[in-house]
């Protein structure tokens, strides 16, 4: 395949002037170029993490920070460039998305080049379109409010993000409005050496409810990809969102992302987050249950294998009295394979009559694999409940005789026996990403597995 | 066709527990195997069927296919089906999910109309209700419907012989009728051989029963000719 129609790589490192020209090249507004400046300063003064997989690969002087397409986003599909198009097909991107999704974003690189949404979710006032389209049409919703749940500062990646983040989604849900089809993304990683910094913030205004799903993938390339997004997800009072997330980059990329929701009063937030690809994955979405009668939920599946490190689980954060959440956890080791689990519940001195719940549970396929649960509960005040269970398992070889001794060889047992254990905690998750799902797990078991 | 057993010796968990066992099932018979509780039946099944946590040696054929050092699922392909004395649960895996796999598995140029139509009529034989086909694998079944299930499977896939593991244990009178229908439909419509390890007189009341087999110590006496 010839190169693709790439306009502009910035040149590798990161420096103001690199940003200087981002902001340019976008003709950001100048509350943006200081936000950026400001956490570039952020980002250098702090530290790497002192926990989970080594970063040591990591090398941010060779990595270039900023591509745009040639095709900025296209309002239809012929529209896209057919190389591009050509891509997306034989990815598998989702198809029938006129029938079955509200609309379909594709994120190539740091632009989102293809946009879709149906017209009555714009006539009731849905926005959903990339970072740049909102930081140039909404700038003020923008602006009031990025880096509220995640301070720039939270972070060495989140202030890595802040300063050159570039594309990922903005969404705002209007007041009572309920975005009945799940709004879509689907992203990439296309050259070898670029950083993407999503950035992603969804607004939902109270008694509205939306469905938000991204699935990312990337091809092999020989060096390190780093992957460092940020996505923010506000709820306000009595409103639900759903997060699903399908995360298959390929086997280089450093997928370092802070996810946090705000949630408000009897508001509601569902997480489920799937990491299958990556090489190192250090992913925790959160919670800050804020108001009276919050609720969130995080379900939390991993597949790792040869070379991949998953550091996966999610924090609750339990803020005000009434408030419920719960972090489901099941991850598969295989083939030297390496998944740490880490959760923390915290409940606040104003938690009263708040409960939580932990249910973590890891899959180990062979001995040359490894699984670690690092759970955290720290309780301030009195009148919590909390509920832990923690198992760490083998498949059950009576189990896999039996299938063997239907006709099922070895890996289809196993794979059957694994998607069997995962199929309870996919309930928010769409079909088709089901079984895009289904079809990955089968074949990283299935690779030169016996 | 025969299904040749011929000096199997069986090592579980360090412990010699079959000797030299051998024996033989022409298609179409019914040989029984008999023993005490602990006699290593179970063991033996298992071996057979090829159960990779046991040391096997000697010789198993079927036909002319040696299948001793075939995997389990080889040697199902081969036309070797066992029963399990105790079918596993499988959680979260349904029923009507896990017959199609097994069923398009082993007949991959059949069409969903076949399977629906062998599902159906075996459903009937051993009038088990279609409502079992929405419940999960072997969980919350009572000990009757567990053997159904397996005589279900086993109906589905019409193996050339049949390895049945105490299916007769934990079911009731009505169940023990069904199966062996089950049994006699095979040996009518597709001459299938049957290994049958059981307890009880009353089930092989119901089956024409050509050998009756005695394991003692690990030892598989000589057949005897019998009806019973």
């Amino acid at each position: 395949m010839t190169p693709m129609p790439y306009s502009y790589t910035a040149k590798p490192g990161l420096t103001t002037d690199v940003l200087a020209k981002i902001s340019k090249f976008k003709n950001e507004p100048a509350w943006l170029v200081n936000f950026r400046q400001e956490a570039l300063k952020t980002f250098e003064a702090l530290p790497m993490p002192n926990f989970g997989p080594s970063l040591k690969k990591l090398k941010f002087d060779d990595l270039s920070y900023y591509i745009r397409p040639v095709d900025s986003e296209a309002k239809t599909w012929d529209k896209v460039d057919s190389r591009m198009r050509y891509l997306f097909e034989t990815l598998g991107l989702p198809t029938g998305e006129q029938d079955l999704l509200a609309g379909v974003k594709t994120q190539l690189e740091s632009d989102v080049i293809y946009g879709s949404l149906k017209e009555e979710l714009v006539k009731q006032g849905v926005i959903f379109c990339s970072m740049e389209e909102a930081i140039q049409k909404h700038s003020d919703l923008v602006k009031k409010y990025l880096g509220t749940v995640i301070p720039v500062s939270d972070n060495k990646f989140s202030a890595l993000n802040s300063a050159f983040l570039s594309g990922g989604s903005f969404i705002y849900v209007p007041k009572n409005v309920k975005v009945d089809k799940p709004l879509q993304t689907y992203f990439r990683i296309n050259t070898a050496n670029s950083g993407q910094f999503e950035r992603t913030l969804i607004i939902a205004e109270a008694g509205s409810f939306v469905h938000y799903i991204e699935g990312c993938s990337a091809p092999n390339f020989s060096s390190a990809n780093l992957h460092a997004a940020i996505v923010e997800v506000i709820v306000k009072k009595g409103a639900t969102v759903k997060y699903t997330t399908l995360q298959n980059w390929s086997r280089n990329v450093y997928n370092l992302v802070t996810k946090r929701a705000a949630v408000y009063q009897n508001a509601k937030m569902i997480w489920t987050d799937i990491n299958l690809g990556s090489e190192v994955t250090m992913k925790y979405p959160a919670c800050l249950l804020l108001e009276e009668g919050a609720r969130a939920s995080l379900v939390s599946i991993a597949l790792a294998e040869n070379g991949q490190a998953i550091d996966s689980g999610g924090k609750m954060i339990h803020l005000a009295p009434n408030t419920e959440s719960s972090i489901i956890s099941k991850s598969v080791s295989l083939k030297g394979g390496l998944n740490n689990f880490r959760g923390l519940i915290k409940f606040s001195k104003n938690a009263n009559n708040s409960k939580s719940k932990i249910d973590c549970r890891g899959l180990i396929l062979d001995d040359k694999s490894k699984n670690n649960g690092y759970p955290a509960i720290i309780k301030e005040g009195t009148d919590n409940q909390i509920e832990y269970e923690s198992t760490i398992s083998q498949l059950s070889s009576d189990q896999l005789f039996y299938l063997q001794s239907r006709g099922l060889n070895k890996t289809l047992a196993t794979s059957t026996l694994v998607l069997g254990q995962l199929s309870p905690l996919l309930k928010d998750v769409p079909l088709e990403y089901t079984i895009e799902m289904q079809r990955l797990v089968e074949a990283i078991i299935n690779e030169n597995y016996v | 066709m025969t299904l040749h057993i011929s000096k199997i010796t069986v090592i579980k968990d360090g412990h010699q527990i079959i000797t030299n066992a051998t024996f033989a099932i022409k298609s179409g018979q019914i040989v029984v195997l008999e023993g005490q509780n602990g006699s290593g039946k179970t063991t033996l099944i298992r071996a057979l069927a090829g159960d990779p946590g046991l040391i096997v040696t000697g010789s198993v054929k079927l036909g002319n296919i040696q299948i001793d050092d075939l995997t389990p699922e080889k040697r199902f392909k081969a036309g070797l089906f066992v029963s399990f004395q105790n079918p596993p649960e499988l959680p979260n895996i349904k029923v009507a999910d896990f017959l199609k796999d097994i069923y398009f598995e082993n007949n991959a140029n059949s069409s969903l109309d076949d399977f629906a139509t062998n599902l159906s009529q075996a459903l009937l034989i051993l009038n088990l209700d279609e409502k079992i086909l929405e419940k999960t694998m072997n969980q919350d079944f009572s000990g009757g419907e567990k053997k159904r299930l397996e005589a279900l499977q086993m109906l589905l896939l019409r193996p050339k012989f049949a390895l049945l593991d105490e299916i007769d244990s934990g079911v009731d009178q009505a169940s023990l009728k069904l199966i062996a229908k089950a049994i006699k439909y095979l040996i009518e419509k597709n001459n299938t051989g049957f290994l049958i390890v059981t307890h009880y007189q009353k089930f092989k009341d119901l089956l024409t029963v050509d050998h009756t087999l005695k394991l003692e110590a690990g030892r598989v006496n000589a057949p005897v000719s019998s009806t019973g």
